[in-house]
């Protein structure tokens, strides 16, 4: 129990990938968890689904639009109304578009670059003055692969979105790296769900995750793992790091 | 005559030290130059002084922000050259800011001008550059794009460096779209360099505190930053591509 008496805010989490998986990692090893994400009706069900494995009192489910400043904030008072702390940050909200560079119409790097890096800018803001309060803090960014290798598929401007999270997590870190409060990132390599297979052309994410050494795309599950530890107490020296989870599909 | 001589750059951000620097090396070999910035007297001033040593310049008023002002800017271009072989993108600002106190407003003004500028420019450009199968893309980022911040003390710049690693990411996928049709993209990464504008955004304490990270001794200079922009453009580096090149005096080693 890793994560017990903590709590924790994981966005975009009533989907079928990481944001669920942590979510449930995080109840099982003792934190309070914030199930928040832009589909209301999803997020009730995921945070109905976890209560009942982990009871009523252990996860609050709030729908949350992570571009939207007053959603953000809303979230983040009720959860300090009702907690008086907030532990933990999983910034795990994205989207991406796929169009050639000079296909990208405006509206659609907006919506990229909104969701991943605006997103992150208003839960962080939302939550760092408690955490310099408490004199402790996680963050975590799910970031990407995207970070180091480019790909000719169309994914620029989420390149981008996942490549800013390195700059926004150092440069954070020192800022606030002597309250206690640790800024990383984890950026997964081909980690299959069924949202994915909407975004990519098919096979492509079958193909990327079989060229790996280790033959097969990553699960929600392992990268939670990783997650967890991040968000733990035992990670306290690990500062401003992106920590890639990709089976060896590329090694820096 | 070398090679860049019947080629056509632009340079955004085109009146700050750096673009001036590469403007000046570009004019020596005959490269006709597109200067480009949203603040006219200064570019104004980077134009004459570029025209002076001979070049053929054309200097166009743009905020790089906007896409509107960056189609205009390239249908300039293309009326008076017909095309465009390198875009170097050097536009960028800083509004230096503590993140309790970073408003939706300042964050969204350096994204804006660090990211979005970038992507206009090149949104537009590699069409041209995709029918002509050559071109060169190269855009200009700071270290703090993987550092966070220069130093502990050289701080207040979250946005910054959020701004400066996006651009990486940028680049490098962009790199993979277009390598097929013979352009290149690359960056380009200073670290600290000297030059008067810096002394507007850090305090002298910071400045000391990011000095003393450079290995070789001492801060880089524009020279420093236009040599390797003039690499990157060359036709030896046309196997570089989706680099991200560290000009900063071993301050920071991947």
């Amino acid at each position: 129990m890793r994560l017990k008496d903590r709590v924790a805010i994981v966005t975009a989490a009533a989907g079928a990938g990481i944001g669920k998986a942590t979510a449930k990692k995080f109840a099982e090893e003792g934190a309070t968890v914030i199930v928040t994400d832009n589909h209301e009706r999803r997020t009730k069900e995921t945070a109905d689904e976890l209560k009942s494995e982990f009871g009523e009192d252990k996860i609050i489910g709030i729908k949350c639009d992570v571009t939207n400043k007053k959603d953000v904030d809303s979230m983040a008072k009720q959860v300090l109304d009702k907690f008086g702390r907030v532990d933990i940050l999983i910034n795990n909200a994205g989207r991406e578009i796929l169009d050639p560079v000079e296909k990208i119409k405006d509206k659609d790097w907006d919506i990229v670059i909104d969701c991943n890096l605006k997103g992150m800018f208003f839960c962080t803001k939302a939550v760092i003055p408690a955490m310099i309060e408490q004199k402790y803090g996680r963050i975590i960014n799910l970031a990407s692969i995207a970070v180091w290798i480019g790909s000719p598929i169309g994914e620029t401007s989420y390149s981008a979105a996942k490549a800013g999270m390195v700059g926004f997590a150092n440069s954070l870190s020192r800022e606030v790296g002597q309250y206690g409060i640790t800024i990383n990132n984890v950026a997964p390599g081909i980690i299959p769900n069924p949202f994915l297979d909407k975004i990519y052309p098919p096979g492509m994410l079958n193909a990327a995750a079989k060229s790996s050494p280790v033959k097969r795309g990553g699960k929600p599950e392992e990268v939670a793992n990783l997650i967890a530890f991040l968000a733990s107490e035992e990670a306290g020296y690990i500062v401003g790091e992106t920590i890639d989870i990709n089976g060896g599909l590329y090694m820096r | 005559m070398s090679e860049e001589s019947n080629k056509v750059a632009i340079i955004t951000g085109a009146s700050n030290e750096v673009s001036q620097e590469i403007a000046k090396e570009l004019a020596k070999k005959g490269t006709k130059i597109i200067l480009a910035d949203k603040d006219k007297e200064k570019l104004e001033a980077a134009a004459n002084e570029i025209k002076s040593a001979g070049a053929d310049v054309l200097a166009i008023e743009c905020d790089v922000k906007s896409a509107d002002q960056v189609k205009d800017m390239i249908a300039k271009t293309v009326e008076k050259f017909g095309k465009v072989d390198f875009l170097i993108n050097n536009d960028w600002t800083n509004k230096p800011s503590s993140f309790l106190d970073m408003t939706e407003n300042i964050w969204d003004e350096v994204i804006d001008t660090n990211l979005r500028g970038p992507f206009n420019c090149c949104r537009e450009t590699v069409p041209l550059m995709k029918k002509q199968k050559f071109g060169r893309i190269v855009n200009i980022a700071s270290v703090t794009g993987y550092t966070g911040s220069i130093s502990n003390i050289a701080t207040n710049d979250v946005h910054f460096s959020t701004s400066q690693g996006a651009l990486l990411g940028f680049t490098r996928c962009m790199s993979s779209e277009v390598g097929r049709s013979k352009i290149t993209a690359n960056v380009v990464v200073l670290g600290f360099m000297d030059y008067p504008s810096l002394h507007d955004i850090y305090e002298p304490r910071a400045i000391k505190s990011g000095k003393a990270l450079i290995t070789v001794g001492k801060m880089g200079t524009p020279e420093d930053a236009a040599a390797a922009v003039m690499f990157l453009l060359s036709d030896e580096a046309k196997f570089v591509n989706g680099e991200t090149m560290l000009v900063c005096g071993g301050g920071y080693m991947r």
